[in-house]
This record gives structure tokens, C-alpha cells and sequence, in this order.
């Protein structure tokens, strides 16, 4: 039983790469492409096809030889997949939430992380579970992302409520590791990506 | 068959349920610590219904999340206390995974470890001390001295063992490796959505110590099946060392950056590296007579 037990853990927490073509063309993956390719001898598209044909191939062996354990699995909500910080993301973003009163053409900045002039309900919004549903992956926004900009504008809205409009965007950070002293580390861009606007 | 017979007589070893016992209060402990984080923040309702219901969660469950969320948080209380041990370690584990089918994006790689834990602890006799359920059937809240079948904690040592070396596994982007400079920590504590405000200040102030941290840290991860090998050959400094770094790692983990529970929930499986007679001579050691032998 034990051992049991421990086969179909390992072979349904098998680390076989899961990737698509979309994740694979995210900058922080290209990169990991070219810098692979050569080593390979082959380019970074062909090192892509192989990779998502492979990782098919073996996501769906995997899906196989599990499937009669899937109803455990799903009952118990467990799975033995850890990926912690598989890919250190040199373009992390920066969430903003913004507000504007009625008659305000201006947008006001209510929060954004690891900045106490705009900690608007920090304590909340930096809760696990919450932030869960505001922080991308790697490819974009989750599927909790939407609801999360419509239930953060009801709570800013239940609590100022002349609040006309919410927007939750993330603006796009670079991050140089040796970057020379005339160069920040931390480049803050202009670009802002997954805007979600909410008003009433 | 000397094979198999070995196989059983690894499983059935007998020894006190002190370590698996720790396990189960450290367990019920950080659960309950993040439900009451839910709560105090006043978020719980928000979290766990759907979003057609003006929700974060995405579908409904067998039952609301309102009637679940006080189940799971009277059950992690009655778990870690050892009261009514196994029937609240089976509503725990079910409410926990039914909050999860309602909220899949508020449920964490941490959940899912914690879960597993209790898989575990249901079937393992971790209700026989330091427990009320020891007090009310044995007259005793500490038994060092009653035997059980010691395959729980050799399963969450597997279960450690794998977290860290999936975990290992996973991580081939060259930020990771020399390829890349073990450049992996620095790009982690400038990411204003996990890291604590101070960690990127201290990550440029000492760059080389990032870099030092990368290479401990996926060290650390690979070497994770040596511990299996530390118990089979006998080497307890490898393992108190491992052990060492392991916690290390993850109070490093809470300091630096804001990830919730996840450094305690991972702490909480470690007393079952330590070996019941670990505990009594570190308890002994301590002039602690709770977990000693009788």
C-alpha cells in the first residue's frame, strides 16, 4: 500500500516540463531558447518545436498513467508538482491601483507594493491568499484577476463612495544585475500591462 | 522475498509517535494561524465565494464557503490539539480541499504540501501523545513510552525529500545555475510583489551574498535525497546539517520575503527528520520532560 502509495505520488509529481509556445516566447524563456540553442546546435525556434512536441508528448503520458487516481487527486486537492520559483523573472511588473473621485480628471494613486505613501488597504491586498488573485504568472494575469479588480473597486467604492473610476494595471519593471553605476538597478518603465478598468 | 521482508520491517519499525505528533500540532497550528489571518483581515467571505457572487472564488462546492471556512478553522483547532484526532484530521484535509475547488487561485503550493501532510497524519497515529485524546484514553497527555508503526514520519521525510528535489528539478533556468551567475535571488528580491521593501536594498548592498544564497539554496535542493541516504548509512551530521540549512533557508525566506505561511508550513514537516529518541535527548538536553522518554 505504501509503496503504491509512493509510485503513483512520483509519477503524477514527475517534474517533466509543462510548457506551451506561448509561455516559451515570454523574454525571461526566449532567453533561456537562445542561450540553450547553440549549446545544442540547433536554433531557438527548432529548440522550441522540440521542446513543446517533447513536453506534449510526456504531459500526456503522464495524464495517462494517472488518470484512474485523477478522482483522488481532485478530491483531496493534492498533487506532488512543486515548482518553487522555477524561472527568477529579471521583468517582474508592479501593480498600481488607481482611483478617480467624480468631476477628478486625475487618476489617484491608492496603492502599489513596497510603497508606504501608497499603501491604501496593504495589509489585504499582501495577504497570500489575495494577492494570489493580482499577481501574473509568467504568461499573464490569472483567471481570479477580473473579479479581483471588480471586488477591489466595490471595497474602494463602499468606502469613498464619490469613486467614479478604479483601474488595476502592472506597470514593467527591468532588473539589471551588474548594471554600471550610471544605470539604476531597478529600471521602472513607462509600459503598463493587463489594465482593468472598473466604473460606475 | 529478503527484499520485501526488509521493505515491511523499514515500514512497520516501531518507535513513539513524539516526532509525527509535533508534526500534527505544528500542522493544525499554521493552518489555523492563516485562517485567522483571513478572518482578522475580514476577507474570508470575499475569498471563498464565487465570483457571480460578487466574489474571488470561481465555482461553487458541495457546500458555501461560509458554512466551510468556520469547519476548517474548528478543525485545525481540534487537530493540533489532538481532540477527536483522526475525524478532525479528515474534515480539516476536506474542508481545506473544498475551499480550494471554490478559490483555485487563493490556494497556494503551500495548501497542497499541508494537505498532503494530512493525508498522511489521518491514517498515522499522530493522536497518541501530546494530544487529548492520549489524556482522555490513557489518563496521559505525554506518552513517550507507547510504540506505533513508525511509517508516517518515514513518508513525510519522503514527502520533504521530494518538495525540495521537485523543487530542484524545476529550476533549470540559468539564473539558477553558474550560467547565469546564480543571479536567481537578486531578480527575486526586487520583485516588489513578493519581496519585503528592505530585501532588494540588501540584495544590491551585498550582490555576492545573493549569488552565495542562489548556490546554498539550489544546493540544498538537490542534495535533498542524501537525507534518505543519512538514515540507510548513518550520517547524522549530514542530516543536522541539512536540517540546519533547511531552516536557515526558510526563516531567510520569512525575513526577506512576504510569502504567508509558507516558511512555517514548510518548517512544521520537519520534526519528522528528528527521530523520537532525537527529541528525548534534545528534550532531555533542555530540561523539557514534555516529549521525554518516561
Amino acid at each position: 500500500m505504501i509503496a503504491a502509495a509512493i509510485v503513483v505520488s512520483l509519477v503524477e509529481g514527475c517534474p517533466t516540463p509543462r510548457v506551451s509556445s506561448r509561455a516559451l516566447d515570454v523574454p525571461v524563456n526566449r532567453r533561456e531558447l537562445e542561450r540553450w540553442a547553440p549549446r545544442l546546435g540547433m536554433t531557438a525556434d527548432e529548440l522550441k518545436a522540440e521542446l513543446v512536441e517533447r513536453a506534449g508528448e510526456l504531459d500526456r503520458v503522464q495524464m495517462e498513467l494517472t488518470e484512474p487516481f485523477r478522482p483522488w487527486f481532485q478530491l483531496t486537492a493534492t498533487q506532488q508538482r512543486w515548482n518553487l520559483f522555477p524561472v527568477a523573472d529579471p521583468d517582474p511588473v508592479w501593480m498600481h491601483i488607481e482611483a478617480r473621485l467624480d468631476g477628478e480628471p486625475t487618476w489617484s494613486l491608492l496603492y502599489r507594493p513596497n510603497d508606504p505613501a501608497h499603501a491604501w488597504r496593504d495589509e489585504i491586498l499582501e495577504y497570500r491568499r489575495i494577492r494570489a488573485t493580482w499577481n501574473p504568472g509568467l504568461i499573464g494575469p490569472r483567471s481570479a484577476y477580473r473579479d479581483f479588480a471588480r471586488w477591489i473597486f466595490a471595497e474602494r467604492l463602499a468606502e469613498e463612495p464619490r469613486t467614479r473610476e478604479l483601474r488595476v494595471r502592472m506597470r514593467q519593471l527591468h532588473i539589471h544585475v551588474d548594471a554600471p553605476d550610471d544605470r539604476p538597478v531597478v529600471e521602472v518603465t513607462g509600459r503598463f500591462l493587463w489594465e482593468e478598468r472598473r466604473w460606475r | 522475498m529478503k527484499v520485501w521482508r526488509k521493505w515491511v520491517a523499514l515500514w512497520d519499525h516501531r518507535e513513539p509517535a513524539t516526532s509525527i505528533a509535533i508534526v500534527r500540532i505544528g500542522v493544525g497550528l499554521v493552518l489555523l494561524a492563516d485562517y485567522l489571518t483571513a478572518l482578522r483581515l475580514g476577507v474570508a467571505h470575499a475569498i471563498w465565494t464565487p465570483g457571480e457572487e460578487g466574489g474571488l472564488g470561481e465555482t461553487a462546492a458541495a457546500l458555501d464557503g461560509d458554512l466551510l471556512f468556520p469547519i476548517a478553522c474548528v478543525a485545525s483547532v481540534l487537530f493540533a490539539a489532538g481532540f477527536l484526532t483522526r475525524i478532525s484530521c479528515a474534515t480539516l484535509l476536506l474542508a481545506s480541499a473544498q475551499l480550494a475547488t471554490i478559490a483555485p487561485a487563493s490556494d497556494r503550493g503551500i495548501d497542497q504540501l499541508l494537505r498532503a501532510a494530512l493525508l498522511i497524519l489521518l491514517f498515522s497515529p499522530c493522536g497518541e501523545t501530546l494530544s487529548v485524546d492520549a489524556r482522555l484514553r490513557h489518563g496521559r497527555f505525554v506518552r513517550p513510552d507507547a510504540l506505533h508503526p513508525g511509517w508516517a514520519r518515514r513518508l513525510l521525510i519522503v514527502q520533504i525529500v521530494w518538495l525540495y528535489f521537485c523543487a530542484a528539478a524545476h529550476k533549470l533556468s540559468a539564473a539558477w545555475t553558474p550560467l547565469g551567475g546564480f543571479s536567481a535571488l537578486f531578480y527575486i528580491l526586487h520583485d516588489p510583489h513578493v519581496a519585503r521593501a528592505w530585501a532588494a536594498s540588501l540584495a544590491e548592498a551585498a550582490p555576492f551574498f545573493t549569488r552565495i544564497a542562489t548556490a546554498l539554496t539550489i544546493g540544498f535542493e538537490w542534495t535533498a535525497p542524501l537525507v534518505l541516504v543519512s538514515y540507510w548509512r548513518n550520517w547524522p551530521r549530514f542530516r543536522l546539517g541539512w536540517i540546519a540549512v533547511g531552516i536557515t533557508f526558510h526563516l531567510g525566506l520569512a525575513l526577506t520575503m512576504r510569502l504567508g505561511i509558507f516558511p512555517f508550513g514548510c518548517l512544521a514537516l520537519y520534526p519528522a527528520l528528528l527521530t523520537p529518541t532525537a527529541w528525548a535527548g534534545l528534550t532531555d538536553r533542555l530540561r523539557l520532560p514534555y516529549v521525554s522518554r518516561a
